[in-house]
C-alpha cells in the first residue's frame, strides 16, 4: 500500500486533476499542502469557515487512496475513552470471576503464601492485554493493516487535555497504553485535522502540522465548482448564480452562504427549469442558502442592485 | 540558499510569526521536495509549514513578496542567481568589454576593481556585489535605525570606495579633458552606487531590525509610568496588553479541579477499586470545573487616579477567558456599578464611557473613600464571598473625611484576597491626607502599581493565587 501511495502523489499537477475527477476542485495550495503531507508524512491542520469542503477534502483522499477512512468527531468532554481505546470492563470482570473459580485447580498443591504467588506468577496477567483492549477510531487507524485516511473533525471543539492526547500520534505515530506498553503504527495515516476556530489551538499541536487555510472560493474556483457537481445547468444561469452568492457573502449576514449551500441552491434552480435570475425566483428559493431571517430581510433590501449586478457580471464573461 | 531561508525566516519572525525550530527544518525539507523553479509553489509550500494562522499568513505573504523582491527572486530563479553571485570577484575584475563601450569611457588597466565595475554600467553584477558585501559585514545584525549609516559606510568600504576616490583624484591630477570626463562619470556613479547602497540598507534595516526598535520602545513603555503615556502610544500599549493577557490566559485557564458530581468515570472508579474486589469504595466523576476566580474591581476615577484605571480595566477584561466573572464599580464621592457598561459595549467604547462619566450616576466631587465604601456594603457585600478577590485601585486620599476603614476590615474578613492597588510611589502612602495607614491592615495585599509591569504582577497574583 506504501507502493501505492508512493505512485498516487506524484505531482502537484496530478493531484489537481484525479481530484477534479472525484468531484472535488482542488486549489493550487491545496494540492501543494497534499503534496507535502503526502511526502514528509504530516499531517494536515484545515482552518476555514464551515462549508468550504474541509472534511470532504479528507473523504476525497480516502477514495483517492483507496483505503480505510476513520472519522472522530470531536466534542467538549471527549476522552480517550472514546478516541483512543476503552477496556472490555464485562468481559474483564468475566475474567476475575473464572479466575476466582479456577484460583484452587491452580493453587491445589501450593503450600504458603509465598507459593501460591509464585505459582500463580507463572501465568500470564491478561487483565490488561491486547485481548480486553477495545480500539477507538485513533487507534484503529494506527492499527490498519495498509495507509489509511484519519479525520479528526472539529478538533476546536475538543478539551485542551485531550489536544495534549493526540500530540504523540501526531508526531510519532504512535499510542502508549500504560497498562501494555507502545502501539506503534505499521502504516502512518493520511491524517486531517479540521478546525472552525472556536478556540485558538495550541502551539504544540500546530507545530506538528502543515497548515491550510480554505477561504471561500473566487467566483471562478466556484464556478468550476458548479460546473462539476450540477452539470446540467446553463452557463448563462451558472454565472449569474456564483456572481450573486458571491455579492452575498459580502453582505453582513449572520450564516455566510457555503459552497454546499451554492450547490444545492443551482441543483434546485435546475429542478425548477430556471434560465436566467429574477427578483421572484430568488425570493423564493433564498431559503435554501440563507437559514436566519434577518439574513433574508437583509437579502431583500439589497436584492434588485445584486441581480443587475449579478447579470452584467455574467454577461461579462 | 539556506542563508536566504534563513534570512526569510529571521524576517518573519520579526514580522510577528513564531516560528519554532522544528518548522524552520520542515520548510528545509520542503525546500528539497519543492525545489525553486515555481515562485507560487514555493510561496504555497513555506506558508503552510512556516504558518499556522490566517493572520501569519497575511503577514506571510505580504514578506514573501518584499523579501524575494529584493532578494531578486521576484523574476529570475534563484539558482541562477546564486551561480551569479559565485561569479562576483571575476565579474568586478573583469566587466565585459562590450559594455563598457556603450559608455565611451576607456577602462584603463590601473583602474580599481570598483572603477571597472561602475564604468562597466553593468547593473546585475553591482547589484551582486551590494549584496555581496552586505553579506560579508553581517547586514543581518543591524539593530537600531542610527546604525544605518555604519553599515552604509562598510558596504561601500568593502566595495572599494577608497581606491575609487584615489582613482579620481589620479583622473583630476593628470588634467586632461578626457581624464576629467571620466572623473566626472566616476563621481555621478559614485553617488547612484551610494543611493542603491543606502535603499539595499534601508530595505533590510526594515527586515531585520524594525522589531528591535519596537522591542525598545515596549521595554521602556512597559516601565513608564501609565499617567505619563501619550495618545500616540495607546496602540502600543494595548497590544503589549494584549501579549501579556494572551500568555496569562494560556497559563492559567486551563486549571482545572475535580468536581464532586457529573457523569461517573466508570474506568477510573473501577481501576481506583480493583484493590477493594471491585466494591466502590472511591467514586470519580468526569466533569472537572474550570477553576476560575471572581473579580470585584473598585476603582477611583478622581482625576489623580484617572489615567491608571483605564488600563487596570482593560487589562482585567482583556483577561476575561480566565475569570470567571468580573463586576466593575468606579467612585469619586459616590459608587456606582459599570459592569453593564462592559456587558452592553466593546472593550474600548466602554472605556471611553467611563472615562467620561456621561450617563452615569456618579457626582465628580471629592474624592471620598468612605462613602464608596458604606455604599459597597449597603448595596454589594453578600456578592463577595469566599472565592472573590476585590482589587480596590486608588491614591487612597480621602480629603480628611472619615475613612470607614471597619467596612473594609468587613470586607477583607469576607473575601478571599483584598488586593490595593496604589499609583503613588510607597514613600508618599501616609503623607498628607493620605489614608493608606488605616486601610493597610485590612488588605492581604497592597502593591504599588503605575506601570504595565506593575499590572502584570498584579494578574500573575491572581490567577497563581486562586
Amino acid at each position: 500500500m506504501k507502493e501505492n501511495n508512493d505512485i498516487k502523489f506524484q505531482s502537484i499537477e496530478e493531484i489537481e486533476q484525479e481530484y477534479k475527477k472525484k468531484g472535488y476542485i482542488c486549489s493550487p495550495q491545496i494540492a501543494t499542502n497534499l503534496y507535502l503531507a503526502s511526502h514528509l508524512e504530516k499531517p494536515i491542520l484545515i482552518e476555514g469557515p464551515a462549508g468550504v469542503g474541509k472534511t470532504e477534502l479528507a473523504n476525497i483522499t480516502a477514495s483517492y487512496l483507496d483505503s480505510d477512512f476513520f472519522r472522530l468527531q470531536c466534542y467538549e468532554g471527549l476522552d480517550e475513552s472514546k478516541a483512543i481505546y476503552e477496556w472490555k470492563y464485562g468481559k474483564q470482570l468475566l475474567y476475575t470471576q473464572i479466575l476466582k473459580e479456577k484460583l484452587n485447580n491452580i493453587l491445589e498443591d501450593a503450600d504458603g503464601l509465598e507459593a501460591s504467588m509464585a505459582k500463580l506468577h507463572q501465568y500470564d496477567d491478561i487483565f490488561f492485554s491486547k485481548k480486553f483492549l477495545e480500539p477507538r477510531p485513533l487507534l484503529k487507524a494506527l492499527l490498519s493493516k495498509n495507509k489509511s485516511v484519519l479525520l479528526i473533525d472539529e478538533v476546536d471543539k475538543s478539551d485542551q487535555e485531550f489536544e495534549a492526547y493526540l500530540l504523540e500520534i501526531l508526531s510519532d505515530y504512535q499510542i502508549s497504553i500504560p497498562e501494555i506498553g507502545t502501539i506503534k503504527a505499521g502504516y502512518k495515516p493520511f491524517v486531517f485535522l479540521t478546525s472552525n476556530n472556536t478556540r485558538e489551538l495550541s502551539e504544540a499541536l500546530k507545530r506538528r502540522c502543515l497548515h491550510l487555510y480554505i477561504p471561500f472560493p473566487d467566483a471562478h474556483l466556484e464556478n468550476e465548482i458548479i460546473r462539476l457537481k450540477v452539470p446540467g445547468i446553463s452557463e448563462i444561469l451558472r454565472k449569474q448564480l456564483v456572481a450573486f452568492i458571491q455579492q452575498a457573502r459580502a453582505l453582513d449576514m449572520k450564516k455566510v452562504p457555503s459552497i454546499g449551500e451554492t450547490i444545492d441552491w443551482a441543483r434546485s434552480l435546475l429542478l425548477l427549469h430556471a434560465d436566467i435570475l429574477n427578483v421572484q425566483l430568488v425570493k423564493k428559493t433564498a431559503n435554501l442558502f440563507l437559514k436566519h431571517e434577518e439574513d433574508k430581510a437583509m437579502l431583500e433590501n439589497h436584492i434588485y442592485d445584486m441581480i443587475i449586478k449579478a447579470i452584467r457580471i455574467a454577461g461579462e464573461k | 540558499m539556506e542563508r536566504i531561508l534563513e534570512d526569510f525566516i529571521i524576517t518573519l519572525r520579526n514580522n510577528g510569526v513564531r516560528i519554532s525550530i522544528s518548522e524552520s527544518i520542515d520548510a528545509a525539507n520542503v525546500l528539497k521536495f519543492i525545489g525553486y523553479s515555481q515562485k507560487s509553489i514555493l510561496r504555497d509550500s513555506l506558508a503552510s509549514v512556516l504558518t499556522k494562522s490566517l493572520d501569519e499568513k497575511i503577514i506571510f505573504y505580504s514578506c514573501f513578496e518584499d523579501f524575494f523582491e529584493v532578494q531578486g527572486m521576484a523574476h529570475n530563479s534563484p539558482d541562477s542567481k546564486e551561480k551569479g553571485s559565485e561569479d562576483k570577484e571575476t565579474e568586478i575584475k573583469e566587466p565585459k568589454e562590450k559594455e563598457a563601450k556603450n559608455n565611451n569611457i576607456p577602462i584603463d588597466q590601473k583602474d580599481s576593481a570598483l572603477t571597472k565595475l561602475l564604468l562597466s554600467d553593468d547593473m546585475t553584477s553591482r547589484e551582486i556585489a551590494i549584496r555581496e558585501a552586505a553579506r560579508s559585514i553581517d547586514i543581518r545584525s543591524i539593530q537600531y535605525f542610527t546604525q544605518k549609516g555604519r553599515y552604509m559606510a562598510r558596504i561601500m568600504n568593502y566595495l572599494g570606495d577608497a581606491a575609487l576616490f584615489k582613482d579620481i583624484q589620479r583622473l583630476l591630477k593628470e588634467n586632461t579633458a578626457k581624464s576629467t570626463e571620466k572623473a566626472k562619470a566616476l563621481q555621478v556613479q559614485e553617488k547612484q552606487l551610494f543611493g542603491a547602497v543606502k535603499a539595499f540598507v534601508e530595505k533590510h534595516f526594515t527586515f531585520f531590525a524594525s522589531s528591535s526598535t519596537d522591542k525598545i520602545i515596549e521595554k521602556s513603555l512597559r516601565e513608564t509610568s501609565l499617567s505619563k503615556i501619550g495618545i500616540q502610544d495607546l496602540n502600543i500599549m494595548r497590544k503589549i496588553v494584549n501579549k501579556i493577557t494572551k500568555r496569562l490566559n494560556s497559563l492559567y485557564s486551563r486549571k482545572r479541579k475535580t468536581a464532586r458530581r457529573g457523569q461517573l468515570d466508570f474506568k477510573k472508579t473501577l481501576r481506583e477499586n480493583i484493590a477493594y474486589q471491585g466494591v466502590l469504595f472511591n467514586i470519580s466523576w468526569k466533569y472537572k470545573k474550570i477553576d476560575r476566580p471572581d473579580i470585584i474591581a473598585v476603582c477611583d476615577i478622581s482625576r489623580s487616579v484617572q489615567s491608571y484605571v483605564q488600563f487596570l480595566l482593560l487589562f482585567l477584561y482583556s483577561l476575561s477567558e480566565s475569570f470567571a466573572r468580573i463586576k466593575t464599580f468606579i467612585f469619586c464621592s459616590n459608587l456606582v456599578e459599570v459592569s453593564n457598561i462592559f456587558d452592553n459595549y466593546p472593550l474600548e467604547e466602554a472605556l471611553k464611557i467611563i472615562e467620561s462619566g456621561k450617563g452615569l450616576d456618579i457626582i465628580m466631587g471629592s474624592t471620598d473613600y468612605g462613602q464608596a465604601f458604606q455604599d459597597l456594603k449597603k448595596g454589594w457585600l453578600d456578592i463577595i464571598t469566599n472565592k472573590t478577590f476585590v482589587l480596590i485601585l486608588g491614591d487612597g486620599r480621602n480629603n480628611f473625611a472619615d475613612n470607614q476603614s471597619e467596612i473594609l476590615t468587613m470586607i477583607y474578613k469576607r473575601c478571599k484576597r483584598l488586593i490595593w492597588l496604589n499609583p503613588e510611589s510607597r514613600f508618599l502612602w501616609n503623607s498628607g491626607d493620605s489614608e493608606m495607614k488605616s486601610y493597610l491592615p485590612s488588605c492581604h495585599m497592597a502593591m504599588e502599581c503605575n506601570t504595565i509591569n506593575h499590572l502584570e504582577r498584579v494578574a500573575d497574583h491572581i490567577l497563581s493565587y486562586r
